[in-house]
């Protein structure tokens, strides 16, 4: 931990934050919504310069929703350090959320001055960047010369704040930034997922990650129900396929190279396939169509492909063409379709090969491809 | 200059009537190009400029011309145009209305990526002329080339880019209407802070200078279209009267991609080159041609990028300050483009293996925070961003860059940029409606159309400056123009890299520090062209030092070296490569001491 300089005890802590007006107030207790019955401590974290109790909230229906800790943490400096109340909010794998304070509390610069609206805003941000800079920092390295010359606040430096971290930060209050992020993203986090994984994990819990808007949730569930290329259990297969028409398309793309092509020769789960491919963003549509050339399609796929052959790009269109190499027995509809390309230059020769491939034309559509061989179009 | 510009209507007239069924229209020669911007980055592909209404997902105005025909009759119109984000069908529609009757079909939003001719029907000619204009419908950059005009349904043109290019020199009659510029001591071609720099050093020394820019304004990367800020530093110098231009035209540091293009000081860089007597400065003519007669540069041909005039510049020396390497690369300079090898060069930086990775280019951008809030459409067309993954910022710093070998930052440089709108907007979509906590009173106030590159090609001179010369700080005779930036060769960011892998539009680097170094000379001559310089990004480095090199200041300081060598050059009757040969010592007093040398002429104040 980068506090170590200071080993100020809990209590020198407590003397210290009531004579200073940067912090207001005495120790912070679990805001009134928090009602007994909807947490359970499971946590007490120790170190030297630093305590505080962990606890799982419940949502609504008793199931487990979050986990919430009350901190009290020295911010320091060289040889000053300055109490920090806050209450912060991590998901279910210890993921950072948000921050709240206790009642009464605030956060100040150097100078005493509180923060004002913007900033807290940006902490949030600050905090919430689990890919922050800060990471790769150590305390001694936030400013470029390490003594202060003004007593009156621990973000109070001769040197300025390194340039490479200056977006990370709020001007006046890097230590706070840095001590708090890494109070966030610190052990905790790892140990939240954990207790998770230990104590929480059920069927009801997976099925609620999998269908969660969270991410990392998704990910996780995707991983924990997904195994060797099969899903563990029947009932998490409608959860897990509506990632493919959730939001997050990178969650989408994960799952498709994860299923394996196998599964979707079932005939239901390719239709109900063939729909995520008709919703899904570009990006997406694509990776389904490459999806789509490891798998037997059956006929209705084909015709759906082909009737949507309209609205795609030229790179979708190539793919597509490909898939239908074989396909022998094509509706009508499609092959209707497929003659308005027999104008289009760029697409004549696949449109007339898999015309041509067809076991039975319908008699409208034998007619236009004769029309066009006579043209001398000959492939 | 006064009867070229009593030329111009004739051209016009040649351009609007030759031939008796057939009509060739330029889109950037629209008498009127209303809110759509001329774009000519694509030239050294497609050999034209074209129309693009950049209106950041605002309707632009419409772009209107007359057309005179010799008779009347049927024609068949199409458009030249292409589908920019075709992932599936891309935002750029657009209408064609003639006499006040818009086409049935939309243009624009084919799927397709390539430039095409496409179709879009009859109409009839009755006064030998008729109005043309052309509606934008959404803002989100869509473009066209030309429209044609021909009594024949049968009579598509041609769409290869060559096949094209005679044609439109046939049908627009460009070679029978070439100007002819007089003779140059020196003719610059890119008016970037490099050839600016070599345009004003040579001008002050006495040589008759012809500065050649294919943007409305002067900068490059450093204009108000670009937005990139000077760096490198000019109080470190060995020899510390070299930069003194380049502190002329230093408009002072705005940062990266500043909401206010005015704190780029385009005035003020046109005004300093302005008041140079000796400069002739020719502004939206992009050089694509050159005559040679052996391994000399006899002539290039440049073309307006809006008019479409032809105009020939003759000189005794050529410096190539595109960036590109254009003018090198059409003379048949030697060159290099991607990385070498470290078994090649030796560098512990170089590549493993040779290839073709460059820098990326740069399409920055800003918003700015107003009083009410505001929409933005969602763009399936654009990369595709989530709360796991997206840009959580109001404006556009360095980072923002494409390019890293997945795309040829010359050959593809239109790709290049439309991966970056595809970035920007797509990014700036999911902020303004997913975030809207933080965005909904932010607006974009200006997102760059024209790319601010980095890397093309190095045309290679007498030396290659490497990574070892910069190091141990090797002080060669013939040391010049000091370099202060840090070895800085961007990469993919790796995250980015893990979301996009092959598209990534992201970058990251690490700053290897350097003690300030002088470039050698003859890095600033081409090897085998005898009467070529070349200034700014394109000079004789290897991929590792051009990293250091590549900055502004140090490339503006590289230009105005090259103007004092063309001084001595011309002094003496020699090549470039005479003067570090037979007269360096003369050219090292100039670089020492410039306003020493006798023979110098301070021009007028006005």
């Amino acid at each position: 931990m980068a506090l170590k300089k200071s080993h100020i005890s809990y209590i020198h802590l407590i003397l210290l934050s009531t004579g200073l007006v940067a912090v207001l107030g005495l120790i912070s207790k679990p805001k009134a919504n928090l009602s007994n019955s909807q947490i359970e401590s499971i946590l007490k974290v120790k170190t030297d310069s630093i305590r505080y109790e962990v606890w799982l909230v419940q949502g609504q229906t008793n199931q487990p929703d979050h986990y919430y800790g009350e901190i009290f943490t020295p911010v320091c400096y060289s040889r000053t350090c300055l109490p920090v109340f806050i209450n912060f909010r991590w998901d279910l794998l210890g993921n950072y959320q948000k921050y709240e304070l206790p009642e009464e509390k605030v956060l100040t610069k150097y100078d005493h001055l509180e923060f004002v609206k913007k900033e807290y805003e940006k902490l949030q941000e600050i905090l919430f960047n689990e890919n922050s800079i800060l990471k790769n920092y150590k305390a001694d390295q936030l400013v470029t010369s390490t003594e202060s010359i003004n007593p009156t606040g621990v973000d109070a430096v001769t040197g300025a704040t390194i340039k490479s971290i200056q977006k990370e930060i709020i001007s006046g209050a890097v230590y706070s930034c840095y001590t708090l992020w890494h109070i966030a993203h610190g052990d905790i986090s790892e140990k939240l997922k954990e207790h998770t994984e230990m104590h929480l994990k059920s069927d009801d819990l997976l099925i609620q990650f999998l269908q969660s808007p969270n991410y990392h949730y998704q990910y996780w569930a995707i991983d924990k129900t997904l195994i060797g290329g099969q899903i563990i259990r029947e009932k998490y297969t409608k959860p897990m396929l509506s990632i493919l028409n959730g939001e997050n398309v990178f969650a989408a793309n994960y799952l498709l190279k994860k299923l394996p092509s196998e599964f979707f020769n079932d005939e239901d789960e390719q239709l109900r396939f063939l729909e995520s491919f008709l919703d899904a963003s570009y990006p997406l549509q694509v990776s389904i169509l490459k999806k789509f050339s490891q798998i037997n399609l059956i006929q209705e796929t084909s015709d759906a492909l082909v009737l949507h052959l309209p609205e795609t790009s030229d790179e979708q269109k190539k793919l597509i063409f490909g898939l239908l190499t074989h396909e022998k027995k094509l509706d009508e509809g499609s092959q209707k379709t497929l003659t308005g390309f027999l104008l289009q230059p760029k697409w004549e020769a696949d449109a007339y090969r898999i015309l041509k491939n067809q076991n039975k034309l319908f008699p409208t559509i034998k007619g236009e491809l004769t029309n066009y061989s006579e043209k001398d179009k000959i492939f | 200059m006064i009867k070229f510009i009593f030329l111009i209507p004739l051209f016009f007239l040649a351009i609007m009537s030759h031939g008796q069924d057939r009509m060739l229209v330029e889109a950037e020669s629209f008498d009127n190009t209303g809110g759509w911007v001329i774009d000519q980055q694509s030239f050294d592909v497609i050999y034209s400029s074209y129309l693009m209404a950049h209106g950041m997902g605002k309707q632009v105005a419409d772009a209107s011309t007359k057309v005179a025909f010799e008779k009347n009759g049927n024609y068949h119109l199409w458009v030249r145009t292409k589908d920019w984000a075709p992932f599936p069908k891309g935002p750029g529609k657009f209408k064609v209305i003639v006499d006040g009757k818009p086409f049935a079909n939309e243009f624009g939003s084919s799927g397709s990526g390539e430039w095409d001719w496409y179709y879009g029907g009859q109409v009839e000619v009755k006064n030998q002329n008729l109005n043309l204009k052309v509606q934008d419908l959404t803002g989100f950059n869509g473009r066209f080339d030309a429209i044609y005009f021909s009594t024949s349904k049968e009579d598509t043109p041609p769409n290869q880019h060559d096949k094209l290019l005679a044609f439109r020199k046939d049908l627009l009659g460009l070679e029978r209407n070439t100007i002819t510029e007089g003779h140059f001591d020196l003719v610059v071609v890119g008016g970037g802070i490099a050839g600016t720099s070599a345009a004003i050093s040579a001008s002050r020394m006495g040589l008759k200078v012809a500065l050649i820019q294919n943007r409305p304004v002067l900068g490059g990367n450093n204009s108000s279209e670009i937005r990139v800020h000077l760096m490198g530093r000019v109080d470190q110098n060995h020899f510390p009267k070299l930069g003194r231009i380049v502190r002329e035209l230093d408009n002072g540091d705005p940062g990266n991609g500043n909401w206010d293009g005015g704190r780029y000081g385009d005035a003020r860089k046109l005004a300093v080159v302005q008041a140079e007597p000796n400069i002739k400065l020719f502004m939206n003519t992009h050089v694509y041609q050159v005559e040679m007669e052996k391994n000399k540069i006899v002539a290039v041909l440049g073309r307006d990028i809006r008019t479409n005039e032809e105009t020939r510049f003759t000189g005794t020396y050529f410096s190539d300050c595109t960036g590109d390497g254009t003018l090198g690369f059409l003379a048949g300079a030697d060159f290099r483009m991607g990385r070498e090898s470290q078994a090649e060069t030796g560098e512990s930086l170089a590549s493993e293996n040779p290839d073709d990775f460059t820098l990326g280019t740069s399409n920055l951008w800003a918003s700015l925070e107003k009083e009410n809030p505001s929409d933005f459409p969602i763009t399936p067309w654009a990369i595709q961003f989530s709360d796991e993954y997206h840009i959580d910022d109001e404006k556009a710093d360095w980072q923002w860059e494409t390019g890293f070998g997945n795309f040829n930052t010359i050959t593809e440089a239109e790709k290049i940029r439309d991966h970056n709108l595809r970035a920007i907007f797509g990014n700036w979509s999911y902020l303004k409606n997913q975030k809207k906590e933080k965005y909904s009173n932010h607006e974009l106030a200006w997102v760059a159309y024209i790319g601010g590159k980095r890397e093309s090609r190095r045309l290679l001179g007498d030396h290659i400056l490497t990574q070892m010369d910069i190091q141990e700080g090797i002080m060669y005779p013939d040391g010049t123009v000091t370099a202060t930036w840090t070895i800085d060769l961007h990469f993919p960011d790796a995250k980015n890299s893990l979301y996009f892998p092959g598209e990534e539009f992201f970058a990251g680097t690490e700053h290897i520090r350097v003690q300030p170094y002088t470039i050698p000379y003859r890095s600033l001559y081409s090897r085998n062209i005898d009467n070529l310089f070349m200034a700014g990004r394109n000079i004789s480095t290897t991929h590792v030092a051009f990293g250091s090199t590549r900055v502004m200041r140090t490339c503006g300081m590289m230009g105005e070296a090259v103007g004092y060598a063309a001084y001595v050059s011309k002094k003496n009757s020699c090549t470039p490569r005479g003067v570090y040969e037979n007269h360096l010592k003369e050219f090292m007093a100039l670089i020492q001491s410039p306003l020493g040398n006798e023979i110098l002429t301070l021009p007028p104040k006005n």
